[in-house]
């Protein structure tokens, strides 16, 4: 294990159903990575006083301190956060890709790689020190991967799909210390537009261009492209027919043989 | 009397307005007679006019990803609002940005951009996003941007998204599943609460903000060119693909499926093995426990989004064609030439299931033997 300075950037999650409170799953992701590159990591979180019981569940998978900033509602995280950590500089930060119980914009980490002038890499898998270097794993779709060497300082968002092996412990969530920092906080700049927030409901309306047609020509077009089919084979030997199938495979790159 | 009254006109419609489709049902033409008219189809559908927009006042930048020289359908959405914000009056331009290149398939002028700007630098298809950004950058003091349009994917488009109007300083609105010209709505809360407000200038899109991606018209897709790309150079990164069997369905590229026509699933195993494809089934043969549950392709299973798709014996029940909407070439084998499978499919096999397979996996170890000697 190396004796990085590593922060990870924790924050509250609600329910999705019962509103509460609760850990937020893409943190706890970001935890476990941070685990696996230094066994005590900084963990850091802005946020109102009073969730205490919640804060404490993170210590309880397995570590000895958070560091709490207190900030009122209606004032920049970011600020906040870029603040104390120009003051206490990281080497590495890892956070999860978006909140889930806030404005949930996924903008933090970006905002604050660009204040602190740091790199950011997003959607990490898992992360290995090789050297001075940090060797990470990106996801991509498709069951892609990419491998990537990156220079350190630098800030590191963790994909939704990290396996995370962190068990909680009671005794731990009990004995761990909760350090509050208090420090000038700052409004919000208007980076975000005006909104009024209301209750979910179901339901969205989806923007179409309204049509020049008529209800004839609509259907008439409709009948006219669902016409459609594509090659159909029939004739020829069972291995023709493979042939055919492999050919095509092979053409659009599925296949190498 | 009453030969002064006129007569009631009796709307019936004669059997010659109607018209027969290609699959030889009647349709009735309430809206005027088509009897007469020319019943090519396919020249019906291409027949469409093409929007021109000369010296538009603004533009709305589209900035996509190439995913395996292609487009997904989330990255067409994102054109359509592009283009349903720009209107068609002419006043605002869509301008389409594709990092990547596409393949001849691809046609962006039935997506509604004005003009396309591809940027197939090399150097600029690896891991360096703040490049991109820079180029991005660089390419908006041309133009007199309104909005910047995103989709929200894994590919690389959400991160290129918000790292520019970080660094752009301008208004974001992320994750947005309702759009309008008059305002849009995102979640927050963990989706309990809904955002409203008015339209930002980077915006974020979801899939499902509109429902259809086809246009009436066309429009040109004139080729501009990119500007130069920043320096560089050759990053150490490296990619590498899962192994078929550890890709979750969802996310799997080619698939192998099979249906209540495939008897032997050791042959079907076989095959997957051999091709290095995942596997998929219908609900029938999930139900007879021949695949565990989480391997159902369908409305009921996994919606999947493969690059190609076999379906082996399966006859394509509705909510099946349903779960491979998103596929973009689907392969059909089976005995019965008019199921429904074979009108989805681009390319049909009549044939048995068994018989193809083993003629499949006998095929492929003459090519691979062929290949060593």
């Amino acid at each position: 294990m190396s004796n990085l300075n590593v922060v990870v950037l924790v924050s509250i999650a609600r329910h999705d159903k019962s509103g509460r409170p609760m850990l937020a799953p893409n943190d706890i992701q970001a935890l476990e990575q941070a685990r696996s590159i230094c066994t005590v990591p900084r963990i850091v979180h802005v946020g109102q006083p009073g969730d205490e019981m919640v804060l404490r569940q993170y210590l309880g998978l397995g570590f000895p301190r958070l560091e709490v900033i207190e900030a009122e509602p209606g004032q920049d995280i970011c600020a906040q956060l870029s603040a104390y950590l120009k003051q206490e500089p990281a080497d590495l930060i890892f956070t999860g890709r978006q909140a889930q119980g806030n404005q949930d914009t996924g903008l933090l980490p970006y905002i604050l790689a660009d204040q602190l002038r740091l790199s950011l890499v997003d959607n990490a898998l898992g992360s290995e020190l090789k050297g001075d270097q940090l060797e990470i794993t990106q996801f991509q779709p498709k069951g892609r991967r990419r491998v990537l060497k990156q220079t350190l300082p630098a800030l590191i968002t963790c994909s939704d799909k990290t396996p995370v092996t962190l068990e909680y412990l009671a005794r731990a969530a009990r004995q761990g210390e909760l350090q509050i920092i208090r420090q000038q906080g700052r409004e919000i700049p208007e980076l975000l537009a005006e909104t009024t927030v209301e209750a979910s409901k179901p339901g969205r309306k989806r923007l179409t261009i309204k049509s020049e047609k008529s209800a004839f020509d609509r259907l008439h077009s409709k009948v006219a492209v669902a016409g459609g089919g594509g090659q159909v084979v029939s004739d020829g030997s069972a291995d023709d027919k493979a042939n055919r199938v492999l050919d095509l495979l092979i053409d659009r790159g599925a296949l190498k043989v | 009397m009453s030969s002064n009254r006129p007569i009631k006109r009796i709307n019936r419609f004669e059997q010659e307005r109607g018209f027969v489709t290609r699959q030889g049902i009647k349709r009735i033409a309430r809206a005027r007679d088509v009897s007469l008219e020319n019943q090519e189809f396919r020249q019906v559908a291409a027949t469409k006019r093409t929007l021109s927009v000369e010296n538009p006042a603004d533009q709305i930048l589209v900035c996509l990803q190439a995913k395996d020289q292609s487009l997904t359908t989330l990255d067409r959405e994102v054109l359509y609002v592009g283009r349903a914000l720009a209107g068609i009056d002419g006043q605002t331009s869509v301008i389409a940005i594709v990092f990547g290149e596409l393949d001849s398939e691809t046609d962006l002028t039935q997506m509604g951009a004005d003009e396309v700007i591809m940027i197939t630098d090399p150097a600029l298809q690896q891991y360096v996003p703040d490049a991109q950004v820079d180029l991005l950058l660089e390419l908006q003091e041309e133009f007199q941007v309104k909005h910047v349009l995103f989709p929200e994917s894994d590919f690389g488009d959400s991160d290129l998204g918000r790292r520019y109007a970080v660094r752009s300083g301008k208004s974001i609105a992320t994750s947005v599943f309702e759009v309008s010209e008059t305002g849009l709505r995102r979640p927050c809360v963990n989706g309990r609460q809904q955002a409203s407000s008015a339209l930002t200038e980077v915006i974020m899109l979801q899939g499902g903000t509109t429902g259809t991606t086809e246009l009436e018209f066309q429009t040109e897709a004139k080729a501009k060119d990119a500007p130069a790309a920043p320096g560089v150079g050759q990053q150490e990164e490296e990619s590498f693909s899962l192994i078929a069997s550890d890709i979750p369905l969802v996310e799997a590229d080619f698939i192998l499926s099979a249906g209540n026509g495939v008897r032997n699933m050791d042959t079907f195993h076989q095959l997957a093995e051999a091709l290095d494809a995942s596997i998929g089934g219908s609900r029938v043969i999930v139900d007879d426990g021949k695949l565990p549950r989480e391997r159902q392709v369908g409305a009921t299973g996994k919606i999947v989004n493969a690059s190609i798709y076999i379906a082996i014996g399966i006859s394509g029940a509705v909510q099946h064609l349903q779960g491979i909407k998103d596929c973009r070439y689907v392969i059909a084998v089976n005995t019965d030439e008019s199921c429904d499978m074979i009108k989805r499919a681009d390319l049909s096999i009549i044939a048995d299931a068994e018989e193809w397979m083993q003629a499949m996996l006998g095929q492929l170890n003459q090519r691979k033997a062929g290949e060593q000697a």
